[in-house]
């Protein structure tokens, strides 16, 4: 069960076998939810730390008149809410788009971890990406055309489910809806439909049901501006370290 | 309200659009979803661009022009208020 978890966290830093252990322990096999559920709605508070097992999830803000904006993806490994035991009440809601395996950490488990130097490093690393994904997501909606704005969270979404297994070379299992992709980047949903047509008639993105294969992963990463760099995976670091040398 | 024919370049086969004006002045741009890939919304009218209030992020879909006039008249009457 803690399997995309350590892959998740291995991709930030290398982790000692013991630590690995704890974390497998510590983990468990977590308790599923339906999709659609809440991990933490807006406002509440929470006294656990939800890290995602299965399943893919996502945190959204809603606004007074009901529309939602999504401003981030959760998949296997990710840490929901790390340290959020400390606010009063979350700042923003977390809930499943499928169905999901979520294990439950107590603020002793999370005290536990980081006493652990590698284990509280690799936390950090997550915690910074997850601000670096946010600074990339503004960037996206501020600045990108439909059509770039898709292609690149299609990237994002390739690379962050290899580090934890999830999908191949050049391809994944893609359940989003045309309305929730529209709450992501910030558009409509006819929009969404022609940014979609548009990279499909361009030899960009493959869709069969639900999965999309991209042809030539190179041509999408380079249509969409998209430099896995602020993913910060040790692979990228160590690729740019080499480059640099 | 004045609805004026107008082919929009969409890039897909959603051509069909109206400018629209309010007191001779252009408030939106509306188009006629044509492309099959729209699946159950095709047929119905989409905001391409709205001006001087009839922006939305999030506007809806209209069944026919009645129905965008009305909303489209909606917005201007908000602003109007504001």
């Amino acid at each position: 069960m803690s399997a995309a978890i350590l892959g998740k966290l291995e991709a930030l830093h290398p982790l000692p076998d013991d630590d690995r252990a704890l974390l497998h322990a510590v983990v468990g096999r977590g308790r599923p939810l339906k999709a659609g559920d809440d991990i933490v709605r807006e406002g509440e508070r929470t006294d656990v730390v939800h890290v995602i097992l299965e399943g893919h999830g996502y945190r959204y803000k809603t606004l007074a008149d009901g529309k939602r904006q999504i401003i981030g993806y959760l998949v296997p490994g990710d840490f929901c809410d790390l340290y959020g035991f400390l606010l009063d009440r979350m700042d923003h809601g977390m809930a499943t788009r499928t169905a999901c395996r979520i294990a439950e950490l107590s603020e002793e488990h999370i005290l536990m971890l980081t006493s652990r130097p590698a284990l509280a490093r690799a936390l950090w690393w997550s915690e910074l990406v997850n601000a670096s994904i946010l600074r990339e997501w503004l960037v996206n909606m501020g600045r990108r055309t439909p059509s770039v704005r898709v292609a690149h969270i299609l990237c994002e979404l390739l690379v962050r489910l290899q580090v934890v297994g999830e999908a191949t070379n050049d391809s994944f299992r893609l359940e989003l809806s045309q309305a929730e992709l529209g709450d992501t980047v910030g558009l409509t949903t006819v929009s969404v439909n022609r940014a979609l047509q548009k990279l499909r008639s361009a030899g960009l993105i493959q869709q069969t049901n639900r999965e999309i294969a991209i042809p030539d992963v190179a041509a999408l990463k380079a249509f969409a501006d998209f430099d896995p760099s602020y993913l910060h995976f040790r692979k990228d670091r160590d690729e740019s370290a080499e480059g640099r040398a | 309200m004045e609805f004026r024919e107008i082919m929009v370049a969409t890039d897909s086969a959603d051509e069909e659009g109206r400018l629209v004006l309010h007191e001779g002045r252009l408030v939106a741009v509306i188009v006629r979803l044509d492309d099959p890939s729209h699946g159950p919304a095709k047929g119905q009218w989409s905001l391409e661009a709205g001006f001087n209030g009839v922006e939305s992020t999030k506007p809806p879909l209209f069944a026919n022009l009645q129905a965008a006039e009305r909303w489209i008249a909606l917005q201007l009457g908000d602003r109007i208020r504001v």
